[in-house]
């Protein structure tokens, strides 16, 4: 490891703040179980309920609406799942471009009578608005669509998406048709970055990770509009509602809210200072840089993201060769590099199979400074120097 | 113009020297990670893709090449269905004879030969002087037993950077070097599986197909769910409780019966003799001479005379070998040099 270490994946993870690490703490010495009715108990089931108002503060809903959970990846298979397993059956409405813990329960439902339809996408990794609305049908029962896809960077136009939906939905009331339909939004690489304001998404389910705000792993969230029929999917002591078994973690919760709020509180300001560095790396690079493409969006773009391909390298080796460095970035996605077979999602913009090969994803964060991409930049051209020389 | 040495890089700390000693020693080196098939058992997955990065950033600490070679088709044919159908026969097969024969010295070797190398680089403990070879410098970790049937064209050459250090020596070096593998644990069980038991491997193939234990006495002592399973030689897992611990000295796969004994002693566990064909040699064998020879990797090896007869071979011991498995390999040695062997009928 080398002395100083530059980090430019905080879309994989994200130190814990110091000011979260203190809300845990604080909840941990309540370690009883909320359910017990002795005091220590109800205590915990105090801080457990002032954490989920504060979480419903930040998203401007109520505190029945949120479903704590182990993560992000929980929140989407439990949102997929719970929506569904009533219906059985209907087409379900994806992009190429969204998180396996999407992807990945869609296909399974795929195969148990649901149709998986893919929504178009432009090479931005936008939908397409108006594709969208002829691709839902009055077949249609879930629409899931990331608010921000975190391999791309790219922002989905939501509540346009949440529009059609509710048109669709008013279309058969109207008709009296019983079908229902709704909208799953992963935001948990949105957090942070965009307003989580429930009721201007008009989303019907959203998960949140507070890996990826600077809480603790294993915490995450699912909001779960009011009057909605979620089935659990983690059967035993009907704990959240009915919605989610196994004894709540308190500490977890409060983690949770704190990282929302202090990610609430620095939102805008972080916003506008990423925003000039990514813009300015992204300009940078390509003028630096031969043969660079910037994947996704120009403007609706996460603040801190960037997506880039370098044609005729690979993007695993120059991850390696950064961490010999000190230099911590990804490729945006485990790919099967053995196999050869580049990011779907990278692919899914229309590049082609080496343009993809060679992407590199890199998040910044509260920490990162100009000086870091500067740095960044410097020892990536070198690197693509010596690749060259040893290129096989 | 330096020479160009091809080495197969696999993720773990012994290869990862090899790279960095043969760039040391002035080498044109491209690395290579050889993709081979690996079977997804239950509950575990096997850690290639974890090895495909640990090789990647060895490459990069290295400033070297890396090629990926993809040899999961040929793997699967020649050692994995080898093994598998010779446990079928109810014999002890030795995979890793196999992968070298067929695969590293065979299929890689000439892949990499034709993609420019004038050399093939392992991180085996072996040696390779003037094209012979000799068993690594770290008698523990010796690997020539599992060498002795890679092809001779191959032999002239192969690159054998470890076998010339101790085991605790190459831990040393990939400190020194700052190899980014250097505390990596050393990797277990077969490499195709990673860590599942060899039965539970076998029975994703063969279905259990219950039995008799027997012992030397005509009793019947326990049942087994498949002779196939079982070794000569082999001490635990015979499900016959209580009392001594039995050994298994034969095996009747008609009958599917397997024949144990209680005493380690036993004549029918330890021969002064053994048939051996399928033979592969390196040098002459010379009549009377007195070798060492080896029956198992890792065994201590015994004295042994070698007499010819017409398409096999024999072993005479000095003194009683135990638990000689049909389908492993006896290897001949002179000292350190290999001097060949053949498949133990």
């Amino acid at each position: 490891m080398k002395e100083h270490m530059i980090y430019l994946d905080y879309a994989a993870a994200t130190p814990i703040d110091p000011e979260v690490a203190k809300a845990m703490h604080a909840a941990e010495g309540v370690f009883a179980n909320p359910s017990a009715r002795y005091s220590l108990g109800r205590k915990a089931r105090e801080m457990l309920e002032v954490a989920r108002s504060q979480i419903a503060q930040v998203l401007a809903c109520k505190s029945s609406e949120i479903v704590l959970t182990s993560g992000g990846s929980e929140s989407d298979n439990l949102a997929i799942f719970g929506l569904l397993k009533d219906i059985g059956r209907g087409e379900i409405i994806t992009i190429p471009t969204e998180h396996v813990a999407v992807l990945s329960p869609i296909a399974q439902l795929g195969q148990t009578g649901f149709v998986q339809k893919m929504a178009t996408i432009d090479e931005t990794g936008m939908v397409d608005l108006s594709k969208l609305e002829t691709t839902i049908t009055d077949q249609t029962v879930l629409v899931a669509i990331a608010y921000a896809s975190s391999e791309i960077g790219t922002i989905q136009p939501i509540a346009q998406i949440a529009e059609l939906v509710q048109q669709e939905r008013a279309r058969r009331k109207q008709a009296n048709e019983q079908t229902p339909i709704f909208l799953h939004c992963d935001a948990s690489a949105a957090a942070g970055r965009l307003s989580l304001d429930t009721n201007r998404l008009g989303i019907d389910t959203m998960s949140l990770n507070a890996a990826k705000i600077y809480g603790p792993k294993g915490v995450g969230l699912l909001y779960v509009r009011r009057g909605l029929n979620l089935s659990p999917i983690m059967l035993g002591g009907g704990q959240e509602a009915g919605r989610r078994a196994g004894t709540e973690n308190v500490p977890g919760a409060a983690a949770m809210a704190k990282s929302l709020q202090i990610a609430e509180q620095m939102r805008k300001a972080e916003v506008s200072r990423l925003t000039a560095m990514t813009q300015q790396l992204a300009r940078r690079l390509t003028e630096e840089l031969p043969n660079v493409l910037i994947n996704g969006h120009a403007k609706m773009r996460l603040a801190g993201h960037l997506s880039f391909s370098l044609d005729g390298y690979n993007g695993e080796d120059l991850v390696a060769y950064l961490d010999t460095e000190g230099i911590m970035v990804g490729t945006g996605a485990a790919c099967e590099a053995a196999n050869r077979k580049p990011s779907r999602a990278v692919m899914a913009l229309g590049r082609s199979q080496t343009q993809a090969q060679g992407t590199l994803r890199l998040s910044m964060g509260r920490a990162t400074t100009e000086a870091d991409l500067t740095k960044f930049l410097e020892v990536l051209t070198s690197i693509c120097k010596t690749l060259d020389t040893i290129k096989v | 113009m330096s020479q160009v040495v091809f080495v197969g890089l696999s993720g773990g700390v012994d290869s990862s020297v090899a790279a960095a000693l043969l760039k040391v020693q002035g080498y044109h080196v491209t690395a290579v990670f050889m993709k081979n098939w690996t079977a997804d058992v239950a509950g575990n997955k096997c850690p290639w893709e974890e090895d495909l990065a640990s090789a990647r950033a060895v490459a990069a600490h290295l400033h070297i090449p890396l090629k990926i070679y993809d040899f999961q088709k040929e793997y699967r044919a020649k050692v994995a269905d080898y093994m598998v159908d010779a446990y079928r026969r109810g014999l002890t097969p030795n995979p890793d004879v196999m992968c070298n024969q067929e695969i590293k010295f065979r299929t890689f070797y000439d892949m990499c030969r034709s993609e420019g190398a004038d050399f093939v680089a392992t991180g085996h403990y072996a040696r390779m002087h003037d094209g012979q070879l000799l068993r690594g410098v770290d008698r523990n970790k010796d690997q020539s037993y599992f060498l002795y049937r890679m092809p001779h064209d191959a032999a002239e050459h192969a690159l054998f950077p470890v076998g010339e250090y101790e085991k605790s020596e190459i831990r040393r070096l990939a400190e020194r070097f700052d190899l980014p593998t250097a505390k990596r644990p050393d990797s277990q069980g077969l490499c195709f599986v990673g860590n599942v038991s060899l039965k539970d491997f076998l029975h994703e193939f063969i279905d259990y197909k219950p039995g008799d234990i027997v012992d030397d006495q005509g009793h019947k002592v326990g049942q087994h769910d498949g002779a196939f399973f079982y070794t000569i030689g082999q001490r635990h897992g015979l499900g016959v409780g209580g009392g001594k611990p039995y050994f298994v000295y034969d095996k009747d796969m008609a009958k599917n019966e397997v024949y144990v004994t209680t005493d380690p002693d036993s004549a029918l566990l330890n021969k002064d003799r053994l048939m051996a064909a399928d033979e592969y040699w390196w040098q002459a064998v010379e009549a009377d001479k007195v070798y060492d020879v080896q029956v198992r990797y890792r065994s201590t090896p015994v004295e042994g005379r070698i007499m010819r007869h017409s398409d096999k071979f024999e072993v005479v011991f000095s003194q009683t070998e135990r638990a000689i498995a049909p389908g492993q390999s006896v290897v001949i040695y002179d000292g350190d040099v290999v001097i060949g062997g053949g498949i133990i009928q």
